[in-house]
């Protein structure tokens, strides 16, 4: 047992030593432990309770978070309100945006995405939580998170947000079918191409990516880009070296299939499912959805591997949703106490045992989490330093969108691969930063 | 042209075919006409009732599956679990008869001094209507939301329901005007001239003739209303309607999960089965009201 | 429009002064009060948010990225450097117009054959409302499925029956008809309804009269009927542009806009550039231009429409 857990603080320690690759601009390095203030040791004197705190989460998580929010419910008297929220970026600039410009929050508080949040916090439409949360949370995530949470949660000196989630593209494949062949899932692009085509025999195919518009396409470049080296905002060599791979699987080597561009992730999952695909790379709802394929699923059918090295390594970028307080929540206080509540050492890992969307590699959470589940692939993605940070842009959801539309021209032959570049780069320079 | 395009009919007339073999032929013409129509609107429409009482894991098959294999509810249940169904409902209702019954009365009146009283600017006002129209929804949001909020009119059923009513006036003064001008003012004139004021003309003498229009106008006004997306998707997030739960499957999460087929289709099953209901109902009314402006006629 | 306006206003039934009518001022605010309630409406949440938002297109507003700067017309230049602006331009007046015809035409169709009396005739004009009556983004996603070329029932009958299977959705022009095709079938019904209502009102006898005097169905129609339906041919078709111009969810859940941008639509532009980067000035700058083509292209519909008009 003792064993067991030191081997898991070990990893974490080996997770910390990778900090540096995954940190975005090196000014950034090591700010994660150096946070800002000191959190109070005792959170502020709870108001009498009665009230009714409104919290919003995407649906499928609201099971998880009852138990914890039950404990709290009973400590301040207050009531949890739970409703699903938005389930992308877009969403939740469209749904919450006209009324954070208008001084007014349908919620108390949220879990926010990647690619709303940045903005959000600059428009100063979020609650700081310097004072609120303690610095035994920060601790608790692994440094390798410092760059990461940085960039992606605070701004101006500022933390807005707390992650709760850890996406990461794995890549999953059929072992049963790679033993029966004695083959071993691809190592690098080379063995991508050399072993997909063994396994490719239509409706079979090699490997198989959503890539449609809109922000599908985005994934898997910025995928691509993480092994290929390129950055995907400045469309560069590593950009075009990575598209040019995404072309070459579909109409060159013919190991993915052209209807690839028109999926979307439920499609491609049950592509999966249907046995028609040996390897690709999903986000870690995957492992839930796979398992729960009664009666397809039985063991080896979707294990996880690491993903393979392009000219930059074997890389997966990383990101995920977190918690927010919006400035103008009607119950401000009461959800600040209720976020510093859910994301504490104690609560944090009861709630990634109920749902794989609250499991960070937060080091309360892997002990607690043990072998079980998806921990074992954090920790091999996190030993073989794996994880690379998402790309930033201070515009992001709109760049990423400029990504989407050029990787879809290129790859539906609408354009050259300079053409398109070219478009993707002049669209970038009109966009600023 | 028509000497091309000539029917059954006239053939007849010239003896090409007898009268009962063009009456016959007119019939297959007519119902093979009406076949494919049924079957270009049907086919969609069983696909997604279809898929609703499918079970997931056999959602997607090739072939395709043009048969109920597993009929299950699961769906349904699982529709239920995720979503306050009835809540939804109920908003979804709320909205789309009010919003419907607002634009037709506003549209009513509107068109009625549009078409019958002439007034200098008449043509003004109906181009205003009619330009209006043009303003994309999505382009006024952010204005429309500092205002509404001023007039505390965010969250609540009546602020919404002005939007969506407005949204929809002008389409249907559109469409009134017109049908106003198809019908004989005879009879009016007669009614003013024996005294009758302007309300009594409205309601006993017009109101009674342009029944089917309205009642047709109401049916499409609480289905666009009942489907409307983005004003309550911005508007009301505690009022919120079926067609917003709706949307929140429908959308592409980049991480977890994504457009859930088996949910969706169960949901918009949800969703027509009242709409349907509800045009069966009024197409008695737009008949009940044919006939009795047939017999006033 | 505005001619058939007047026309009828020459036999206004309130123009031949009655005693209780004849005073000018109580007339006037009888006019009022009918406009009233519509008009507000429209004043209260378009006329006035829309004012706003011109005044909005003049600034460079992002609330993420303050302050507010007045740029001048430089979100206006911008949006026609920006190549997805211009290309959905184009796409945009094709996809409106291509749709608005095919449902005219279809519609009348439709109206016509449920214009007939047979039995079941009820639910046959139910089940024709079923199409409008499908929330459109049930519609993008179900017709994406059904279009797909492994799993697509509509692909498996293209197969069965022409042994075609066509990828719709990763194609240039195969995705710029389905969309297209989509939206047709989607609001087709809605025209047919309108063109039943007004063909009821047609007095049958009129159509009879015609017929009895040797006509054929044919030119009955074209003779009698369609130019007695006109006014709502004209009407609801430049209501079907102007509103599919400023529609979005179809595009927005069915293709994202692509390929590429090949289905990408002013509308769902304006929605990106608003929702996605909250440019709430450049959105209002391509709002104003959305509002542009809506004006242009209403005008050249309005000058065909009328053409036909004469000619029939």
């Amino acid at each position: 047992m003792t064993q067991q857990r030191l081997s898991r603080r070990t990893l974490i320690r080996g997770t910390g030593a990778t900090a540096a690759g995954l940190i975005v601009g090196g000014k950034l390095v090591g700010s994660a432990s150096a946070s800002p203030r000191r959190a109070p040791a005792v959170i502020k004197q709870r108001s009498q309770g009665g009230k009714t705190i409104t919290l919003a989460v995407q649906a499928f998580a609201h099971d998880a978070l009852r138990p914890v929010l039950a404990k709290w419910e009973e400590q301040t008297g207050h009531t949890v309100k739970l409703e699903s929220g938005p389930v992308t970026g877009q969403e939740m600039v469209t749904q919450y945006a006209p009324q954070f410009q208008s001084e007014t929050s349908p919620v108390d508080i949220f879990s926010d995405a990647d690619d709303s949040s940045p903005t959000f916090q600059r428009a100063g439409w979020l609650e700081p939580l310097d004072d609120v949360i303690p610095q035994e949370t920060w601790d608790d995530f692994p440094e390798s998170f410092a760059g990461q949470i940085e960039t992606w949660h605070s701004f101006d000196g500022h933390r807005y947000r707390v992650p709760h989630e850890f996406a990461i593209g794995y890549t999953f494949y059929r072992k049963d079918w790679f033993d029966e062949k004695g083959l071993e899932a691809p190592k690098t692009w080379e063995e991508v191409v050399s072993i997909g085509k063994e396994f490719t025999a239509p409706p079979v195919y090699g490997t198989l990516e959503a890539i449609s518009k809109p922000g599908l396409a985005y994934v898997y470049v910025a995928y691509l880009c993480a092994q290929s080296g390129g950055n995907v905002f400045d469309f560069d060599d590593g950009t075009a070296e990575a598209l040019q791979f995404a072309y070459d699987l579909i109409y060159t080597h013919q190991i993915m299939p052209e209807t690839a561009l028109s999926l979307n992730y439920d499609q491609q999952n049950v592509e999966y499912t249907n046995d028609h695909v040996a390897f690709m790379r999903q986000w870690p709802f995957f492992y839930d959805v796979s398992r729960g394929t009664s009666p397809w699923y039985s063991e080896g059918k979707a294990e996880i591997a690491l993903p393979p090295a392009g000219p930059a390594g074997a890389k997966s970028w990383w990101g995920g949703w977190g918690w927010s307080v919006p400035k103008f929540a009607p119950n401000k206080e009461e959800a600040l106490d209720l976020l510093a509540f859910i994301t504490s050492v104690e609560n944090a890992p009861i709630l990634a045992q109920g749902q794989s969307f609250f499991a960070t590699p937060r080091k309360s959470i892997m002990d607690a989490l043990g072998d079980s589940g998806i921990a074992p692939a954090m920790k091999l993605y996190a030993d073989n330093d794996v994880p690379s940070a998402r790309p930033f842009h201070p515009r992001v959801a709109e760049a990423q969108s400029i990504v989407d539309d050029v990787a879809s021209l290129f790859l539906t032959k609408q354009a050259s691969l300079t053409e398109a570049l070219e478009q993707g780069k002049e669209r970038m320079k009109a966009l600023g930063s | 042209m028509a000497v091309l395009t000539q029917d059954a009919r006239e053939g007849a007339a010239r003896g090409l075919f007898s009268p009962a073999m063009s009456k016959w032929l007119d019939r297959l013409i007519f119902l093979l006409l009406l076949g494919s129509f049924l079957f270009v609107v049907l086919l969609p429409f069983y696909w997604i009732v279809l898929s609703s009482f499918t079970p997931k894991s056999e959602l997607f098959t090739t072939p395709p599956r043009y048969w109920f294999s597993n009929l299950t509810f699961d769906n349904y249940r699982a529709l239920a679990d995720n979503v306050p169904l009835f809540r939804y409902m109920l908003n979804s209702l709320i909205f789309a008869l009010g919003s419907s019954a607002v634009s037709v009365a506003a549209a009513f009146l509107a068109s009625y001094a549009l078409a019958r009283l002439n007034f200098r600017g008449a043509n003004l006002v109906f181009a205003a209507f009619v330009v209006s129209i043009a303003l994309p929804q999505i382009g006024t949001l952010v204005p429309l939301f500092e205002l509404f909020k001023n007039l505390n009119l965010i969250n609540t059923h009546h602020g919404l329901i002005l939007l969506m009513s407005s949204l929809m006036t002008p389409f249907t003064v559109w469409i009134l005007v017109p049908f106003l001008r198809q019908i004989p003012f005879e009879i009016e004139e007669a009614a003013v001239v024996d005294g009758a004021r302007l309300h009594q003309v409205l309601w006993q003498i017009v109101l009674p003739m342009m029944r089917p229009a309205l009642a047709t106008l109401f049916i499409i006004n609480f289905i666009i209303s009942w489907n409307e997306l983005l004003y309550p998707l911005v508007f009301a997030q505690r009022q919120r309607t079926l067609s917003v739960g709706l949307v929140q499957l429908a959308v592409q999460p980049t991480a977890g999960g994504g457009r859930p087929w088996d949910l969706l289709s169960a949901m918009s099953v949800t969703m027509i089965v009242p709409v349907l209901i509800l045009v069966l109902l009024f197409q008695r009314l737009i008949v009940a009201g044919l006939t009795r402006g047939a017999l006033k006629g | 429009m505005v001619s058939t306006t007047a026309r009828a206003g020459d036999r206004g039934a309130f123009e031949r002064p009655t005693p209780r009518l004849s005073r000018r001022s109580k007339r006037t605010l009888t006019i009022l009060a009918l406009l009233a309630p519509a008009v507000g409406l429209r004043l209260f949440t378009a006329v006035y948010p829309y004012v706003q938002a011109i005044q909005l297109s003049f600034y460079d507003y992002n609330p993420a990225f303050p302050p507010k700067r007045w740029v001048g017309l430089g979100n206006y230049e911008r949006a026609l450097d920006d190549v997805v602006i211009r290309t959905s331009i184009s796409f945009t007046i094709l996809f409106v117009v291509a749709s608005t015809v095919l449902q005219i035409v279809l519609g009348l169709g439709v109206a016509l054959l449920l214009n007939r009396a047979f039995f079941g005739r009820g639910l046959v004009r139910a089940i024709n409302l079923i199409p409008w009556a499908i929330p459109m983004v049930v519609v993008a996603v179900g017709f994406r499925w059904m279009l797909d070329p492994q799993y697509g029932i509509f692909n498996d009958l293209l197969d069965r029956t022409l042994g075609v299977n066509i990828a719709w959705l990763i194609k240039y022009w195969p995705s710029r008809i389905a969309v297209i095709g989509t939206n047709v079938w989607k609001s087709t019904p809605f025209l047919a309804i309108v063109f039943l209502a007004a063909l009821q009102a047609i007095p049958q006898d009129t159509i009879e009269a015609s017929r009895v005097d040797g006509a054929n169905r044919v030119q009955s129609f074209f003779g009698i009927t369609l130019p007695l339906l006109m006014p709502q041919v004209v009407v609801i078709g430049l209501f079907m542009l102007v509103w599919q111009l400023a529609s979005f969810d179809l595009i927005f859940a069915m293709t994202g806009g692509g390929p590429g941008y090949a289905t990408q639509v002013l509308a769902y532009s304006i929605y990106q550039v608003a929702f996605t980067g909250l440019n709430y000035g450049y959105a209002s700058a391509v709002s104003m231009i959305l509002f542009a083509v809506v004006a242009v292209t209403s005008a050249v519909m309005l000058f065909i429409f009328r053409r036909v008009e004469v000619t029939l």
